[in-house]
Order: structure tokens, then sequence, then C-alpha cells
């Protein structure tokens, strides 16, 4: 066996699920399965979200150990499915290392969905969330300009080096302006905080809150812990965003909007 | 209500679009997302106050989640990040602020209390519902 290729396997695999979102813990499995086909006595992994270790070893050969320090982070959940499908598949020995090799490479590279539908529905989730929250029609329709909005800021931003959490707080503030001025220059009956949040419901950090709750439960404090921050950072970051749009508007108007 | 629950569903189906969950799941990531806010509707309408109603429907989605992860087998984070988006107290955040910078430091200090102990729900009924589904994995 290449115990070269089989090591470059699972840690592809591990860094392909980790910068997707995938939880530590089933990061750490779904590389020591790929791992343990050697039949080796040593399969040992490490991942915390900032990075994976692995070593493969045995008396017989020389120990191989790889370090990968993962600095992206790209929420895809289908690459977590596929990686998942791929690490079975190799286990139940119906695909070969070398193919399954090639495929991850594959899925490395391809991007499930294209950026015009990612855009629809980011507006078409601003306006859904607006209408779950028990927003009327005139709610909706100005949380979709919110949505598109979104959709621009995160076009802009696409090739710059922002950091995501300044990102959203951008959004968050452009949306509270937007939502306060047409709330105050129109008079249309719209219900302003179901109308705000509802439009910021997209940037809410859902893959940070439910891994922090799952590696902690786990027993991965380190992970669960770095991720409740992360998600603590990142809703704060959208509610001072939404606080520095609305207290901007006001000082503008000469204050008494809100 | 009927229409805020379908609110619910299509706004989780769009979500899980931009979280970039396959084509053939986006109906069932739906329906978690929806019944989970169904659930959260009508214990509310019952008069249940929010903290609990949260619970019981983070639980209904917590469990719905794993089902259908164990069904189709597929890792049950697909259904489990997008089905619980609708239940993150968005709202309650939006307060927090809003009374902030108004000045009015009791009401934002309610209503932060109320988005932590909901945010502590949720985690207790994700919990719950892990550690009933473990139970029954050891092999």
């Amino acid at each position: 066996m290449n115990y070269k290729l089989l090591v470059d396997t699972a840690m592809l695999a591990g860094e392909i699920m980790l910068v997707s979102g995938a939880e530590t813990f089933r990061v750490e499995d779904t590389m020591s399965r790929i791992l343990k086909t050697s039949g080796l006595e040593k399969t040992e992994t490490f991942v915390i979200p900032t990075g994976i270790f692995l070593t493969l070893g045995d008396t017989s050969i020389d120990n191989i150990t790889l370090v990968k320090r993962i600095e992206t982070r790209n929420t895809d959940l289908s690459k977590i499915y596929e990686v998942n499908n791929i690490s079975r598949s190799l286990c139940d020995n119906t695909l070969s290392l070398n193919e399954a090799y090639e495929k991850l490479k594959i899925i490395n590279q391809t991007k499930k969905y294209n950026i015009t539908i990612y855009n629809i529905c980011l507006i078409v989730g601003s306006a859904a969330f607006t209408v779950l929250l028990g927003g009327k029609w005139i709610d909706v329709f100005i949380a979709s300009i919110n949505g598109g909005l979104i959709a621009l800021v995160f076009m802009l931003t696409k090739t710059t080096k922002i950091k995501s959490f300044i990102k959203n707080m951008i959004c968050s503030i452009v949306i509270a302006f937007t939502s306060v001025a047409i709330t105050h220059f129109f008079d249309l009956g719209i219900q302003r905080e179901i109308l705000i949040s509802g439009s910021a419901m997209p940037l809410l950090p859902g893959v940070a809150i439910t891994n922090a709750i799952r590696d902690i439960l786990q027993g991965d404090y380190l992970s669960g812990g770095a991720r409740a921050i992360e998600a603590f950072v990142s809703a704060a970051t959208i509610a001072a965003g939404i606080g520095v749009g609305l207290a901007l508007f006001s000082l503008i108007i000469g204050g008494g909007v809100l | 209500m009927i229409k805020q629950v379908i609110g619910a569903f299509i706004a989780v189906i769009s979500i899980a679009v931009t979280f970039g969950v396959p084509k053939k799941f986006l109906i069932h990531a739906g329906t978690v997302g929806a019944v989970g806010w169904f659930v959260n509707l009508i214990l509310s309408f019952m008069g249940f106050p929010i903290v609990s109603s949260m619970f019981f429907a983070t639980l209904a989605v917590a469990l719905m989640s794993h089902s259908y992860a164990r069904i189709l087998k597929t890792p049950v984070t697909l259904f489990l990040i997008t089905g619980i988006l609708p239940l993150v107290p968005g709202v309650g955040m939006y307060q927090t602020v809003y009374y902030l910078i108004t000045n009015d430091e009791k009401l934002s200090r309610y209503y932060f209390n109320q988005t932590m102990q909901i945010a502590g729900m949720i985690a207790l009924a994700i919990f719950i519902v892990d550690t009933i589904f473990r139970i029954f994995q050891k092999k």
C-alpha cells in the first residue's frame, strides 16, 4: 500500500471538511477511518479549527507526520456530504485509493451553486425571513431590497481581503440605515423591528452556533470554545452594525426618529 | 400562521442554497425549518413563554435532522445548521441594540437576557437529542 498517498488523501479529506464547516470530531473521525484502512498500529489525528495534525506509523515503517494550517473558512455543506461518501466507499473497499484522491481533488475545486443563484437566494432569504417573523407584504418587499443590498456588498467585497464579520457589519449598517430611512420618509406602516431583524437573518452565524454546541458536547472544548467565540463575535458585530446604522440616520436627520 | 410557516420553508431553502446543501436535500432541509417554526408558533399561540417554546421548537428541529441524517445517510449538520436558523433570536438581538441606543437600559438588559436564554435553550435541546441518538448508535 502507498502510505504516502494514504496520508495525503486523509489530509485532503480533512482539509476540505474543516474548511467547508464540518464539526471537529467529524473531521477527526473521517480522517482516522481513512488512515485505519492501512491496518497500521498508530493512526493519530488531531484537529482544531485552525489546523490539522496527523501521524501514521508502525514498527515496520518510518512514521509519517503531516501538519496543515487552515486559514480560510468557506461554508459549503455539500462538500462535507461528498467527502463523507468518499470516505465511506473507501472504507468499504468499493473505491481505490487513487480514485478517491482524484475525486477529492475534483470536489475541492468545484462549487455547488453559481453566483447568480446564490445572490437570488440571499434576496429570497431576506424576504422569506421577514414573512416568517410575521411581516406584512410591504415589509417583505423592502426586505428583498435589503437582501439585494447584502448581495451587492458581498459582491463588491469579494475580491478584497476583508474578514467575513466586517462584511457582515457593513451589511447590517446598510440594512439598518436604508430601512430606517424608508420608514422615516414614507408612511407605509412598516414594522421596523421585523423588517430589520428579518433582513439581517441570512447573516447570522448558523454554522458557528451549531458546531460550537456539538463540539462542546463531544468534549472538544478548545474547538467548541473557539467556535462559540466566533458565533458571539459575528452576532455582536451584526448587532453593532444595526446600532450604527440606526444611530447614523438619526444623527443625519437631527435626532428623534427612533 | 400558515403564511409564516411557508415563509420559514422558503427561507430555510434559500439559506440552505447559500450554505451549499446539495439539491436533493433542499426539500428535507426546508421541512425541518418549517416544522421547527410551526412548533414555536403553536406553542407561543397556546401561551407558552418564548424561551420554552424555542426549546421545544429546537427539540423538533434536532429530532427531525437526526432522523433524516440516519435515513438518508448524510451528516446531520446538513439539516441542523439550516433548520436552526429561524430559531436564532435575531429579533432579540435587534431589540437589545435598539433600546441600548435609545438609552432605555432596563429594556435593553431585559432583551439581552432573553436572547441569551434562548441561545442556551437551543444548545440544551441539541444536547438532549444528540445524546438520545448516541445511545442507539453505539456499536
